[in-house]
């Protein structure tokens, strides 16, 4: 992971990505450089919480009612991921600071 | 291979090498045909090589007036470049042996039935059908994809084609581009009921590869406008079993775009026009040990889903 983000921040998606969801799993189609990345679907439950207005926080808090579990564990494993998305360039690097 | 702009440019007077070669003895010129939105005709100076080269492009004949030329110009044995392939008198291809010069053509249809359709998403796939639902093979190149869509032809399925699925996005129709199935020596054997006709006098010319005409397998071979059903992404594996092993519908595009001709032309729409395709398609993996088996299993798929239906 390049980067780490700070719990209060806002996340958001980059723009120009086009996502499509076939049985649980995302495609996200980048139309600039034509890339396809797939989101498994534990990434995909999260790239649904990325909406532009929720911070890190809010997404952990929800994530860990929505699965009963340790709010501890779910943030380790949510900055994870974010950090794996974001060095997929997948996320608005404007929102995520 | 990349797209031409898609409007058509607009009418000019024709090339001076055009018109050099209208003077020109010609021993065969051609009816036109028909390759998805290119239509063409050729003319060459052999007339042995002309009958040779219809007969591959028989599947595309078409009634009326060609709207391009191909000429294939033979500037005589011992000559650098031997022979040239002209299209609207603009020289595309030269090549030595008479052998390449027959295959260059051929090939270039191909290609331009691409270019030249820029309105269809193209797969590098072959396609076969059943009442209309379709089973689309794609694979690289030597996977076995014409061998299997023969074999499953001549098992009773129809066929779109063996090289390029044309997928209409408005519709998500395949258009047939029923070319001649082309069977490279290794399948020959496989099919010895398919062998084309070759006469003494244009053996020069023959490349080893078959094209076979699919209404030689059965007059009612070739299907009309399809939707896709499967997709069975094959390859041989003569070491192992033949097995259709499910994959995920995400997978399933990943692998179509490394297949696809022109998605960067179609960009978002090509990405939504297989992320469609694939919704109601079941997916699977099919490693070929041998040809029965793997005409067994795709038969099986699509005995299954009319069960289903």
């Amino acid at each position: 992971m390049s980067h780490t983000h700070r719990t209060d921040s806002v996340l958001a998606r980059r723009p120009g990505l086009v996502t499509a969801e076939l049985d649980g799993e995302l495609l996200v189609y980048e139309e600039q450089s034509g890339a396809i990345h797939t989101l498994n679907p534990t990434a995909s439950v999260v790239w649904s919480c990325i909406d532009g207005r929720a911070t890190v926080d809010d997404i952990v808090a929800e994530l860990a009612v929505a699965y009963g579990a340790d709010p501890r564990t779910v943030e380790a494993d949510l900055l994870a991921l974010l950090g794996q998305l974001r060095d997929l360039g997948l996320l608005d690097d404007g929102t995520v600071t | 291979v990349t797209a031409p702009p898609a409007t058509a440019a607009p009418a000019r007077r024709r090339p001076r090498t055009a018109r050099v070669l209208d003077r020109l003895d010609w021993g065969y010129a051609s009816g036109r045909y028909r390759a998805l939105d290119f239509d063409f005709a050729f003319r060459v100076p052999d007339p042995a090589l002309g009958r040779h080269l219809a007969d591959a492009l028989s599947p595309l004949r078409a009634e009326g007036q060609a709207a391009h030329l191909y000429s294939l110009v033979d500037r005589g044995h011992g000559r650098r470049r031997r022979f040239a392939l002209y299209l609207d008198g603009e020289r595309i291809e030269h090549t030595d042996p008479p052998a390449a010069a027959a295959a260059m053509l051929p090939w270039h249809v191909n290609r331009m039935a691409v270019q030249r359709s820029p309105r269809f998403l193209f797969l590098h796939a072959a396609a076969v059908a059943t009442d209309g639902d379709a089973v689309l093979l794609a694979a690289p190149q030597e996977a076995g994809k014409t061998t299997l869509a023969t074999g499953l032809v001549r098992a009773g399925m129809t066929y779109l084609t063996d090289e390029a699925v044309a997928v209409e996005p408005e519709t998500m129709l395949l258009h047939p581009y029923p070319k001649a199935l082309s069977i490279d020596p290794g399948a020959q054997p496989l099919f010895p009921d398919l062998c084309p006709p070759l006469e003494a006098a244009a053996r020069a010319w023959d490349h080893g590869q078959w094209a076979v005409d699919p209404t030689r397998i059965r007059p009612d071979a070739v299907s009309g406008l399809a939707r896709v059903r499967a997709v069975v992404l094959p390859a041989y594996d003569a070491d192992g079993h033949t097995a259709l092993t499910p994959i995920s519908r995400a997978a399933t595009v990943l692998e179509l775009v490394q297949q696809c001709f022109n998605f960067t032309l179609h960009g978002r729409r090509g990405f939504e026009t297989l992320v469609s395709l694939v919704r109601n398609a079941e997916c699977y993996r099919l490693p070929m040990a041998d040809l029965d088996t793997a005409v067994e299993a795709v038969l099986g798929l699509v005995g299954e889903r009319r069960r289903i239906a």
